[in-house]
């Protein structure tokens, strides 16, 4: 839980001459808007260097030159499932339109079902720029006796097999339990906290299979193996062996279950500046056609099939049906007993 | 004090870490009575290990009362003037923080500055007025103006901003 | 992974031309070590619009100078005024602390300056001799394993409250029980709160620190000026002499350095694992094995030497798992490899046949800022160790107000400032009551990645509570734990029974 800001170069250091002279490009290029007249702050619900960080990176890259240059400064709040960065935004980060969250909606929505925290959506938040669609993957590591995802039920039937995932209110983690009740596996769930230490625990062996969104996997292939995917089709499968999904394999209907990436912004902050929200909306919506936000993301790792626009609507509906599965598995999710 | 008038050594100081850590406990154990096992285990054993503990300790205690050896009077060992100096300090942090969010972090730390080296009887002019000038002063440049670290500003804050044309 | 000696001089050559950027990245390590709360993580990410905007090389150097210096000066506030600078320079308080008291302000600064930097250096060479063999360990030491280590770091609580066990142990246990709160590491409900959002993600580190230590020492500290004597009489005046006298022990205890710096390599190396396990392990280690343990405690050069040796190795340890698989060892590394992503250099085991510039690079730097940082610490030591000569009535001030404002910097709440308060009226109550502060910090920084390690290590075991024992590497360690607690017993009684006959 540390913070951070994009400031310094505007500060006289001397040494982001770069993002200066692109700063004052866009400025000088006509954006005369008044908004945004000074730099936006952005609250990350996850820890510094994960997933949301680097993709709010790539992003705000191409955002930057839309919006009169402005630069986006952030801080990270990762406790709780990132409850402390939902509640802080919401309670504590005015509602002006120039303080934004950007967060991964599938996990965060499924906290905000099992935790109950201190705001309600969408009534205090809205989601209003979804980034990309990445669908929850079951994986080993590469020299696993089991080569598909067949054998993992069949063990699961025989016994309880343990499966890392990142958090225990995840997509991942939901797909898991579902899968295992249709088909009557036992799996057993261990939260690693982040995705890079559920990786590390596949590869050495500590969980025999692992349950995570499919992007980060990608990255590793050679050491882990994709084994199928919670969703109806598989968009990466160059880059997965062709892995099939969950429901062809098993003609289960599992529904699709991928982590989502969006922007969010108060519900207040739309209602007290509509024509704020209108510009940011319709700004970010043009990031999708820079070539420098695409580049930024191949070398952040993320495959570029995985990016896809999704609207406030679009992103409201996942949310709410994020909240609706997490409602269904709350026995299996929740510490309460 | 262990003279011949049979002093009685005060140890009621030695309860207070014991009781804050016991009370301590009896609160984590009420907010997880009703989560799953593996949300309390490790707490639990910790907290039953720390009663054992804790219960040792006042028997231990209990003896040397009971054989005139101590009494259960409470002293941290410091003479009153200290003490008052000391009591002094923690109120002037208490008001600190309250003062904060109103004056902004420059100000409020160069009159706590001054006012605790007031209060520890430093009389010397000159350091009081350089030290509880230059240190805000060098915090406000290196941490709020170069890193941007979001303190609680202020009236300073603000003028400086609006006359250097820093804050946006 | 093979590296030829031409690639290695080439790649010391690069390094050192970029003595620009590394000289500056020691200074401002070096700055925000002293200050507790300004952590290296969150420089380096106010930094990062300027480090990505450098060229890569420049900017990996200027990082892991300014995070190898950072792992050095924790030690100096430590040493000098019994406030540790970082998490990791805890355990340096415990002797080095005492060495200024004694008059030995300034040998205690060379001591650990020596330790940090060849603990650092060999280590950082080290890593580029045997670099594919350590990248395996991390995938070997797994939450079993880790659960034993921490025990050994855990274990110094009762070494610590050797004068009275009962009430060490009392300190320890409440110092675990406030480390208990906080979600939950399974189901991430809160517990133990107080309702307070702050303490959701458990008992902040940096507030702690400064309350125990810091504060905490302020309110001792106002004896002094009531009572002149308290004041260390030789430490007015540095002398070279001091120094000289600092190297000499640093010599005399050569071996020490060398094996606690290895023994922080290996810990750096586990994700996961930081600087303040490896320092307590190595202090424990180092006390364990010693022939006079006794002297620990009371200002002995190797209680100074073992965990600044120690939090130094972990410097080069926590960038191996990061180069070799991709997986950041630490928040450091983590941000560091926003950077290279950034660049486009995609980390992991191709990187070696990639891009071997930077694989190996990086250790090289890492040498190279170790070898540049000798000429500048000498003197500091010299001219820091003139802070113990600052009147009471200045200092008490000075730390309270910069200390206070550090427990602010790190995560840019109110509520951290009130709870350095807190913790400062809890630690001074502790101090003069004779339970050990010490036990309590421990409690607090190890308390959550045990609990960490032991619920996953039980959930993989099912509920078998035999998971514990059920791996060979896993089962030396307990043996070497159960050693490490009993002979210092059995050495004890063994020498009592000597001394009485």
């Amino acid at each position: 839980m540390t913070s951070g800001n994009s400031n310094i170069t505007r500060r006289g250091l001397g040494l982001g001459a770069a993002a200066l002279a692109t700063a004052g490009l866009a400025r000088g290029a006509g954006a005369q808007a008044a908004f945004p007249s000074r730099n936006f702050r952005v609250v990350i619900p996850t820890g510094q260097g994960g997933g949301a960080d680097r993709l709010a990176r790539s992003f705000d890259d191409g955002w930057t030159k839309l919006l009169n240059g402005r630069q986006f400064e952030y801080e990270f709040f990762a406790g709780a499932s990132g409850q402390v960065g939902y509640e802080l935004f919401v309670q504590r980060r005015e509602a002006d339109a120039y303080n934004l969250l950007f967060g991964n909606m599938g996990p965060e929505m499924i906290m905000y079902a099992l935790q109950r925290p201190r705001f309600r959506f969408p009534e205090d938040l809205a989601y209003f720029c979804r980034i990309d669609i990445d669908d929850s993957a079951i994986f080993v590591r590469e020299n696993s006796p089991m080569r598909r995802v067949e054998d993992v039920i069949a063990e699961a039937k025989r016994r309880p097999v343990n499966v890392a995932v990142s958090r225990i209110p995840h997509p991942a983690s939901i797909g898991m339990l579902a899968l295992g009740q249709a088909q009557g596996a036992r799996f057993n769930l261990i939260p690693y906290g982040g995705g890079s230490p559920t990786m590390v625990a596949v590869m050495n062996g500590e969980a025999e299979v692992g349950a995570l969104p499919v992007s980060g996997l990608t990255a590793q292939a050679g050491r882990l193996r994709v084994l199928s995917l919670f969703a109806s089709e598989n968009i990466v499968a160059e880059l997965t062996n062709n892995a099939p999904t969950v429901n062809q394999v098993f003609g289960t209907r599992i529904p699709d279950l991928y982590s989502s990436r969006s922007w969010a912004i108060h519900t207040r902050a739309i209602e007290r500046f509509p024509d704020r929200f209108r510009r940011l909306e319709e700004t970010a919506q043009r990031v999708f056609e820079d070539q420098d936000f695409l580049n930024a993301l191949e070398r952040a790792g993320q495959p570029r099939q995985t990016v896809r626009f999704g609207n406030r609507e679009l992103c409201t509906r996942y949310a709410l049906d994020m909240i609706e599965l997490a409602n269904r598995f709350r026995q299996e999710l929740s510490a309460q007993r | 004090m262990d003279g011949p008038g049979k002093a009685r050594k005060p140890v009621g100081q030695e309860l207070i870490i014991p009781a804050l850590a016991v009370g301590f406990t009896l609160y984590y154990f009420w907010t997880v009575q009703e989560l799953a096992w593996e949300a309390k285990a490790n707490g639990v054993v910790i907290g039953l290990l720390l009663f054992g503990l804790v219960a040792i300790l006042l028997v231990r205690l209990g003896v040397r009362v009971a054989r005139g050896e101590a009494s259960l009077r409470v002293t941290l060992g410091g003479d009153w003037e200290t003490d008052r100096v000391r009591l002094g300090l923690i109120g002037l942090m208490v008001a600190f923080l309250v003062a904060l969010p109103f004056l902004g972090t420059t100000i409020t730390l160069a009159l706590m500055l001054f006012a605790g080296m007031w209060l520890l009887g430093g009389r010397h002019w000159p350091t009081l007025i350089g030290v509880s000038v230059i240190t805000p002063l060098f915090v406000w440049a290196t941490l709020i103006v170069g890193l941007g670290t979001r303190f609680p500003v202020g009236p300073f804050e603000q003028a400086m901003a609006a006359l250097l044309g820093l804050g946006d | 992974m093979e590296l030829d000696l031409g690639t290695l001089a080439d790649l010391f050559a690069r390094s050192f031309s970029l003595w620009w950027v590394i000289i500056p990245g020691i200074a401002l390590g070096l700055a925000v070590g002293v200050l507790p709360g300004f952590s290296p993580q969150n420089t380096l990410i106010i930094l990062l619009p300027v480090t990505l905007a450098m060229d890569i090389e420049a900017a990996l150097a200027f990082m892991i100078a300014l995070y190898c210096a950072n792992h050095l000066s924790g030690g100096i506030p430590a040493i000098l005024v019994n406030i540790p600078g970082s998490g990791g320079a805890a355990a340096t308080t415990i002797d080095g602390y005492q060495m200024t008291k004694n008059g030995q302000a300034q040998q205690a600064l060379v001591l650990s300056f020596v330790a940090s930097v060849v603990g650092g250096l060999i280590t950082s060479v080290a890593v580029l001799a045997i670099l594919p063999w350590l990248a395996q360990l991390g995938l070997i030491l797994r939450s079993v394993e880790m659960v034993v280590i921490i025990l050994f770091g855990l274990t110094l609580i009762a070494v610590l409250a050797a004068k009275d066990m009962l009430k060490g142990l009392i300190g320890g246990a409440f110092g675990l029980m406030l480390g208990a709160i906080g979600t939950d590491q399974v189901y991430s409900t809160p517990r133990a709160t107080f309702g307070f959002l702050e303490l959701y993600d458990g008992l902040p580190l940096v507030p702690v620190l400064i309350g125990l230590f810091a504060v905490s020492e302020c309110l001792v500290m106002l004896e002094e000026k009531f009572s002149p004597k308290a004041i260390p009489s030789k430490a007015q005046r540095p002398q070279w002499a001091d120094t000289l006298d600092g190297l000499r022990m640093s010599l005399k205890y050569w071996w020490q350095i060398v094996w606690t710096g290895f023994l922080g390599l290996v810990i750096g190396v586990i994700p996961g694992a930081g600087a303040y396990i490896a320092s307590f392990v190595a202090y424990q280690q180092s006390r364990l094995f010693s022939k006079t343990p006794e002297k620990y405690g009371t200002g002995f050069p190797p209680g100074v030497i073992a965990p600044e040796s120690a939090n130094n190795g972990v410097t080069s340890g926590t960038l191996v798992p990061t180069m070799a698989i991709g997986i950041p060892g630490g928040s450091t590394a983590a941000v560091m490899l926003i950077v290279l992503q950034y660049q486009g250099i995609t980390v992991g085991p191709r990187l070696f046949q990639d891009n071997p510039n930077v694989a190996y690079g990086v250790f090289v730097m890492m040498t190279v800022a170790y070898i540049l940082m000798i000429p500048l610490i000498l003197p500091l030591a010299r001219y820091a160790s003139k802070v113990v000569t600052v009147p009471v009535h200045i200092i008490v001030p000075l730390i309270l107000g910069l200390t206070v404002v550090g427990a602010f910097a790190d995560r840019e709440y109110i509520f951290d400032m009130a709870l350095a308060l807190v913790f400062g009226v809890i630690g001074y109550i502790a101090v003069k009551t004779n339970y050990h502060v010490t036990s309590i910090l421990i409690g607090v920084l190890l308390g959550p990645i045990f609990e960490r390690y032991l619920l996953r290590a039980l959930r993989i075991g099912q509920g078998d509570i035999m998971v514990l024992f059920s791996s060979p590497i896993a089962n030396v360690l307990w043996g070497l734990l159960v050693i490490s607690v009993v002979y210092p017993l059995w050495r004890e009684r063994r020498l009592a029974r000597a001394a009485a006959p």
